[in-house]
C-alpha cells in the first residue's frame, strides 16, 4: 500500500493528500446577503426596510444593482422587464420545459431546465448586442440602426406612458435590444446583471406555459417540427 | 463553531494514490481495466465481471441510436440551441430522475421485475409467471418496461437479445424470466418489453441493484446524447430558438382585460 494511502488508525483520517496539506478557509464570503435572524441585502435589512418600501420586482432591482434603486431606475426597470418577458412555447427555453413534461419530468425540474435555457438565451442575447451594452460602458460609439423597427411600438408607448427618456428608441433594433438598453441605463451593465435581469423577466412568462402544460402527451407534441432531414453530403 | 464534517463512504484524495471505496485507485485499476467497472464501485455496486462489462456495452450500444427527432435528443437539441453544449449536457439530466421516457426508466423497471420476482417461486414455471404477471397488471394498471410506442417490436431489445445469445447470456436468470413476463404481456396484452424492461434484466444479472441501474442508466445513451449536444451547440439552429409565430396554436384563456386596464 502507498505511503499516501496508510488505513485509518486511532481516529486518523486517510490521507495526506492535496485537499489535506493545503490550508483552507473555514467560512464562507457573503458579498451581497447578510444572514442571521435579520437579514440584510446590500445592508438593506430586508424584513425591516425592503419589504415594508420595495415591492417584489423593486427588490430584485435591488439585489442586482447593489444600491436601493430611485424611482426613475424602478419605472425604467419596470418597463424593460415587461418588454424582455415575451418568451412563448416557440421560444428553446420555454420549448425545453414543454418538452421536459412531455417527457414526465418532475414538475421542478422542468422549471429548472427552462430557467437554465433562459441563461443560456440570457448570454446569446447579451453577446448580439455586445456593441449596444459598450456604448454604456465605454462611451457612446455604437453605430445607430438608419431606420427604427416598427416592433419598438410597445417601448414607444410605455417611454410615453411613464414619462421617461431614453436612448433606446435610436441605440434598439428590437424589443430584446430596447430591454438592454434600457437595463443598461437603470445602471445593469454588467454581463451576470443583465442576465440576471434578463432571466428574472423572462421566468415569470416561462413558468406560465409551464404550469399550463400537463405531464405526458407525446403524441400531442410536434415531434417532427421543425423537420431534420438526415444528409451525408459535405 | 467547530468545522461540521460529512461522512462520506466514496473517497479520499491521496498526492500519488486515491482511495475509493476502501481501494486504492490506480493500484486496484490498471492499463487493462474498464470505466464501467470503475463507475459500478464508485456507486457503491459491484465490481464487475468481464462478462458484465460487455454486457453494460451492449446495452449501451442498443441506445446509440441519435436520430434528433427522438423525444430526449429533440430535447437535448432544443437545450444546445444557443450554443452551449456543456450546458445542454447538464440541463437535460436534470430532468431525467422521475421521467417517464429516459434511462431512468431502467431503474424503475428492475424494481418492478424484482417485486415480480418476490411473487414466485420458480421462475421457470410458467403458470407461476403468469399468474403472477396478471396480478400486477391488475394491481397496478402496467408493469414499468414493457410497451413499446409506434412499433410492434423494440428494435433495441432484438439487438440485444442477438448479443446476449451470441455471448450466452440470454438465458441468464433475470432475463430468463423477462423474456417469460415479455410473451406473456405480448400475448395478453400487446405490451412488448422495452429496452429499459429488457436491459434492466441484465444489469439485474450483471448483480446491479435498481438504485445503481437507476444512475448507471444515465449513461447508456451518452453517446448519442453528446452527438446531439455537439451538433446542437455547433449548428445554433435559429429556428429551435425561436419558432414563427405561425407553428403556435394558442389554446389558452381567450383575450380579456385586466382589472386595472384603463381602456
Amino acid at each position: 500500500m502507498s505511503e499516501s494511502n496508510r488505513p485509518p488508525h486511532d481516529g486518523e483520517p486517510y490521507g495526506p493528500g492535496p485537499i489535506d496539506d493545503q490550508e483552507w478557509p473555514e467560512r464562507f464570503v457573503a458579498r451581497a446577503v447578510g444572514p442571521g435572524p435579520d437579514p440584510t441585502l446590500h445592508g438593506y435589512s430586508i424584513f425591516e426596510d425592503l419589504i415594508p418600501n420595495y415591492n417584489a420586482s423593486e427588490r430584485a432591482l435591488t439585489a442586482f444593482l447593489g444600491e436601493a434603486p430611485n424611482e426613475d431606475q424602478i419605472r425604467r426597470f419596470d418597463l424593460a422587464c415587461g418588454l424582455a418577458s415575451v418568451v412563448h412555447v416557440g421560444d428553446a427555453p420555454v420549448h425545453a420545459s414543454v418538452l421536459a413534461s412531455v417527457v414526465g419530468a418532475r414538475p421542478e425540474n422542468t422549471l429548472g431546465l427552462g430557467a437554465t435555457v433562459l441563461a443560456e438565451q440570457a448570454r446569446h442575447d447579451i453577446d448580439r448586442h455586445a456593441a449596444l451594452i459598450a456604448h454604456f460602458n465605454d462611451g457612446p460609439r455604437y453605430t445607430q440602426p438608419e431606420r427604427p423597427s416598427t416592433s419598438l411600438a410597445p417601448l414607444i408607448a410605455g417611454l410615453k406612458r411613464l414619462n421617461l427618456e431614453s436612448q433606446a428608441p435610436k441605440l434598439a433594433r428590437s424589443l430584446t435590444g430596447a430591454a438592454i438598453a434600457l437595463f443598461c441605463e437603470v445602471g445593469l451593465t454588467a454581463r451576470k446583471q443583465l442576465a440576471a435581469a434578463l432571466v428574472w423577466a423572462r421566468f415569470p412568462t416561462l413558468a406560465a406555459e409551464a404550469i399550463a402544460t400537463s405531464p405526458g402527451g407525446l403524441l400531442r407534441y410536434p415531434l417532427d417540427t421543425p423537420g431534420y432531414r438526415y444528409t451525408e453530403e459535405e | 463553531m467547530k468545522k461540521p464534517i460529512i461522512v462520506t463512504r466514496l473517497a479520499h484524495a491521496g498526492w500519488l494514490e486515491h482511495r475509493v471505496r476502501g481501494l486504492n485507485l490506480f493500484e486496484t485499476f490498471g492499463a487493462d481495466s474498464d470505466i464501467w467497472d470503475v463507475i459500478s464501485t464508485a456507486i457503491g455496486g459491484p465490481r464487475l465481471t468481464r462478462e458484465g462489462i460487455q454486457t453494460l456495452n451492449n446495452i449501451s450500444l442498443t441506445m446509440t441510436n441519435p436520430d434528433p427527432r427522438i423525444p430526449p435528443m429533440k430535447l437535448m437539441r432544443v437545450c444546445a440551441a444557443y450554443g452551449g453544449a456543456m450546458a445542454a449536457y447538464g440541463g437535460f439530466f436534470s430532468v431525467m430522475e422521475d421521467a417517464l421516457i429516459g434511462t431512468w426508466s431502467f431503474g424503475t423497471a428492475a424494481s418492478a421485475l424484482l417485486e415480480l420476482e418476490k411473487e414466485i417461486k420458480d421462475i421457470d414455471d410458467l403458470e407461476a409467471v403468469t399468474e403472477a404477471v396478471l396480478a400486477a397488471v391488475e394491481r397496478r394498471g402496467r408493469i414499468p418496461g414493457y410497451g413499446v410506442p409506434a412499433r410492434e417490436k423494440d428494435e433495441r431489445v432484438i439487438a440485444l437479445r442477438r448479443w446476449l445469445a451470441e455471448r450466452g447470456r440470454a438465458k441468464d436468470h433475470y432475463f430468463r424470466l423477462m423474456n417469460s413476463v415479455d410473451d406473456i404481456m405480448s400475448e395478453r396484452f400487446k405490451q412488448s418489453v422495452n429496452i429499459a424492461g429488457a436491459g434492466c434484466a441484465a444489469c439485474l444479472d450483471v448483480g446491479l441493484a435498481p438504485r445503481h441501474i437507476h444512475v448507471i442508466g444515465s449513461l447508456f445513451g451518452v453517446a448519442a446524447l453528446l452527438a446531439n449536444a455537439d451538433e446542437g451547440a455547433q449548428e445554433k439552429d435559429q429556428i429551435i430558438q425561436s419558432l414563427p409565430d405561425d407553428l403556435i396554436e394558442y389554446q389558452g384563456p381567450p383575450r380579456r382585460r385586466s382589472p386595472r386596464s384603463s381602456e
